[in-house]
């Protein structure tokens, strides 16, 4: 039998093929979770950093019309439970994804699981850099004054993190046991957090206004 | 045949319901019943009750104890309330948790208890309409109602007899409705500005599925507020002065609802305010620039949470397709004039703003009984839900807006040695610290294992289920004790409190039953009455002395248990009074019988 994708499995009531991990579109069961079920694959979406939103949106689509609990209503406890669960499913791994932090780390959990929950604190010339942002948005936001080209900053570095997180975690993903490599991405990762947070806090201003 | 699963707008004026039949979906009305009922509730001194039209007709004489509006008091405490309860012409108290009561005759009720009066009248009427026992029902709530309050309205269903399926949000039921008939796609804004609530939500319309993708509002916004500027007007226009009492309370919220609607359609109105305990009997007029001058504060009120729900979902006035109307505060030409503005186009007026919501949760109910699967509507948190945490600080664990069903968790510790309990307070709001948002209830997880501060990892989980009701639980992960969680509540009705009152309803229900088969038997009694006086003189041809004195001494026996309370004691005489003349009856029968096929033989 050919493997073609990581989500060819049989299904657990009817033994037929699934095309989704979750739900059996042949006897309509929707399906436990497994091994090799993690945000990613339930979509379909390979296990990688660089996202296709589309595949993920359509995907979600897809599984949410099959899965969502208002079509199990009067269906077996099991299948009712089991409906409710995986929707909370598909909306906290959709939620995950596209944010890029999360998905980071979620991602690097998965390559590395023996790695705790530990954050590595970015550098000082980082941290520098994002406290004088930090201090000009306080000031735009106290003067009321244009945010756009702080904005643009902080979205170029983001832009950067982003693009070299690809590039690791590309090399993780081909070999896992590489210590370095895990503190550089946690490094990256670390900063993400911050460049969010700024950005944040330009919407928050922004929506204030 | 599934079970008949009602869609029930539970509104704070009116209500109504409306079932998917295979004509479609339909408001639940005849020309002898109907589910719409005024949300308004009469309680007579002696018991007796009278709920929707009979309660509004009764309000100017029984002033303290018709009590309307309540819905706004359903899941709250008394700071939660910003209206002045002092202007209300019934009475109003704090309980004895943070819940608020209606008092009549010296008995308080709770709100929920009132909402489930109004329930069991639409139930009633419907299962009249039908034809059928319904015991099933998708309700509908603000959109901004809060976990306390979406439970009070499941609490209130279920003291009336009714399981209410699955609580969904006015402006989503309303555009389940709108999506499916006018079959639109992209941004759709529903603006419903009801009799005590404001809601605005934006939901993204596909094929089959429906988003909604933002949503604000406010629960002490509606048409409520606009009567109560129209009677501070009233009262300075009128000359009144000093305290008012309940009826002339009553009476100028009468008047101030006749202002509204007539200002609906005309520029100018006259009212007769007849408001005897305040010495007031003429005509007032109302010009309907007067009317918007007062009500335009709340106007834009509405127009700033439209903005802000705007910049939640990241669009802008222009990315709007189509705006729908619903409530019955949108027949306020104001409203609408101001809405036409805002977004530079005609709202969409195809739908009726009064029946939308109630069709379209009977739509979510025809799709929960497995009838359809033709859409999907995808709800949201509508306020965000967390944890206090150290200082006060409130630490959200899932965020407004999210998607529902939602999941989330996060990992605390302890912060001293040995703690072998952790308490958790839940709340719901905005704010940054908790004391600026609305706890839910508190709990306790306890039963940890002595271990040094910082060592345990209490791992708390929220789940927030597809009726948008919160559940929470939390597990120590090195111990793996799951301890005993108990989610005290601080609004609303205990568990406890919910089972009484069912009990109640139902010993109301049996006394009820009774008083419509009273009703029932007396009818029959008065027809057998009727016939007997018909064929009487017939009577020496068929029936002995004997028999004729029995039938006779009955009649009378009848008569006195028709006239009397007891329906079983009248069953009892009917029956006796059937064994007693069935021969007589038989054989008139077989001689009217004969006398056709004589009559027939002859020709």
């Amino acid at each position: 039998m050919k493997l073609d994708h990581p989500s060819a499995q049989q299904c657990h009531s009817c033994a037929a093929h699934l095309k989704h991990r979750l739900y059996c579109d042949s006897c309509e069961k929707i399906q436990q979770l497994g091994k090799g079920d993690d945000y990613f694959t339930i979509f379909g979406h390979p296990r990688q950093f660089l996202l296709d939103p589309e595949v993920i949106e359509a995907a979600f689509e897809n599984l949410v019309m099959a899965l969502h609990p208002d079509f199990y209503a009067n269906a077996e406890p099991v299948q009712q439970s089991l409906s409710l669960e995986h929707t909370a499913l598909l909306h906290e791994a959709k939620g995950a994804l596209f944010n890029p932090y999360l998905r980071g780390r979620y991602l690097l959990s998965l390559l590395v699981p023996e790695l705790g929950a530990s954050l590595v604190k970015p550098p000082q010339a980082f941290l520098i850099q994002t406290f004088e942002w930090q201090e000009t948005l306080d000031h735009a936001h106290a003067k009321g004054s244009n945010l756009k080209g702080v904005a643009d900053q902080i979205q170029a570095q983001k832009t950067d993190i982003e693009l070299s997180l690809q590039d690791q975690f590309q090399q993780l993903e081909t070999y896992a046991d590489q210590p370095e490599l895990v503190v550089e991405i946690g490094v990256n990762l670390g900063k993400l957090k911050f460049i969010l947070n700024l950005q944040q806090r330009i919407n928050d201003i922004k929506k204030s206004r | 045949m599934t079970e008949p699963i009602l869609g029930i707008d539970l509104g704070t004026t009116n209500s109504l319901a409306a079932f998917v039949s295979d004509t479609g979906a339909e408001v639940l009305e005849n020309g002898e019943f109907s589910t719409l009922v005024p949300s308004v509730v009469t309680m007579i001194n002696g018991g007796e009750r009278l709920v929707g039209e009979a309660a509004l007709a009764a309000r100017i004489e029984h002033p303290q104890n018709t009590f309307y509006s309540f819905k706004r008091f359903m899941g709250r405490g008394i700071a939660d309330v910003d209206e002045d309860l002092s202007k209300l012409p019934f009475e109003v108290q704090a309980g004895e948790r943070d819940n608020l009561l209606l008092v009549a005759n010296g008995q308080s009720y709770s709100p929920e208890q009132m909402s489930s009066f109004v329930l069991a009248q639409i139930k009633q009427q419907a299962e009249a309409v039908l034809g059928q026992p319904v015991r099933k029902a998708v309700i509908t709530v603000p959109a901004h109602f809060d976990d306390p309050q979406r439970q009070a309205t499941r609490d209130a269903a279920q003291i009336a007899g009714l399981e209410a399926v699955r609580i969904i949000n006015e402006p989503t039921a309303a555009a389940i409705a709108y999506g499916l008939e006018e079959k639109t796609k992209g941004k759709v804004l529903v603006y419903d500005f009801g009799g005590g609530t404001f809601d605005v939500s934006i939901l993204e319309l596909k094929e089959k599925l429906f988003k909604v993708i933002a949503t604000h509002g406010d629960t002490q916004l509606g048409g409520d507020d606009m009567d109560y500027l129209v009677v501070d007007a009233l009262v300075s226009k009128l000359g009144i002065s000093g305290d008012l009492s309940p009826q002339t309370k009553q009476g100028l919220k009468k008047v101030a609802e006749q202002i509204k609607m007539g200002l609906t359609a005309s520029l100018e109105v006259a009212v007769q305010a007849d408001l005897p305990e305040a010495g007031v009997n003429q005509e007032v007029h109302f010009t309907r620039m007067d009317f918007d001058q007062a009500i335009l504060p709340l106007v834009e009120k509405t127009l700033e949470h439209v903005h802000l729900a705007l910049k939640e979902a990241d669009l802008c006035v222009a990315d709007i397709e189509d705006v729908v109307l619903v409530g019955g505060s949108t027949r306020v030409p104001l409203v609408r004039e101001k809405v036409e503005a805002l977004f530079g186009k005609p709202p969409h007026l195809n739908i009726n703003p009064d029946q939308v919501v109630a069709l379209g949760a009977a739509i979510q109910g025809h799709l929960l009984s497995g009838g359809r699967r033709d859409f999907l509507l995808m709800d949201v948190v509508p306020l965000s839900l967390g944890l206090e945490t150290l200082g006060g600080t409130f630490s959200k664990l899932i965020i407004k807006n999210a998607s529902i069903p939602a999941r989330a968790k996060e990992v605390f510790s302890t912060s001293v040695d040995n703690q072998t309990g952790i308490d958790l307070n839940i709340y719901q709001g905005e704010r940054e610290f908790v004391k600026d948002c609305r706890l839910l209830g508190k709990f306790k997880l306890s039963g940890i294992p002595g271990m040094p501060a910082g060592l345990p990892q209490v791992e708390v989980s929220f789940f927030v289920d597809q009726n948008g009701l919160l559940n929470v639980t939390a597990k120590e992960l090195r111990s793996e004790v799951a301890a005993q969680i108990e989610l005290v509540p601080s609004h609303g009705l205990k568990r406890s409190e919910v089972s009484q009152m069912i009990r109640d309803s139902y010993e109301q229900a049996e006394q009820d039953f009774n008083q419509r088969n009273l009703v029932e038997f007396r009818a029959k009694a008065l027809a057998i009455e009727a016939g007997l006086v018909k064929v009487w003189s017939e009577a020496p041809k068929y029936l002995t002395p004997e028999e004729i004195t029995a039938v006779s001494e009955h009649r009378v026996v009848l008569g006195l248990a028709a006239k009397a309370e007891d329906p079983m004691a009248l069953k009892a005489a009917i029956d006796q009074m059937g064994d007693l003349t069935r021969e007589f009856a038989d054989s008139i029968m077989g001689a009217a019988a004969k006398g056709v096929l004589g009559k027939e033989g002859d020709s």
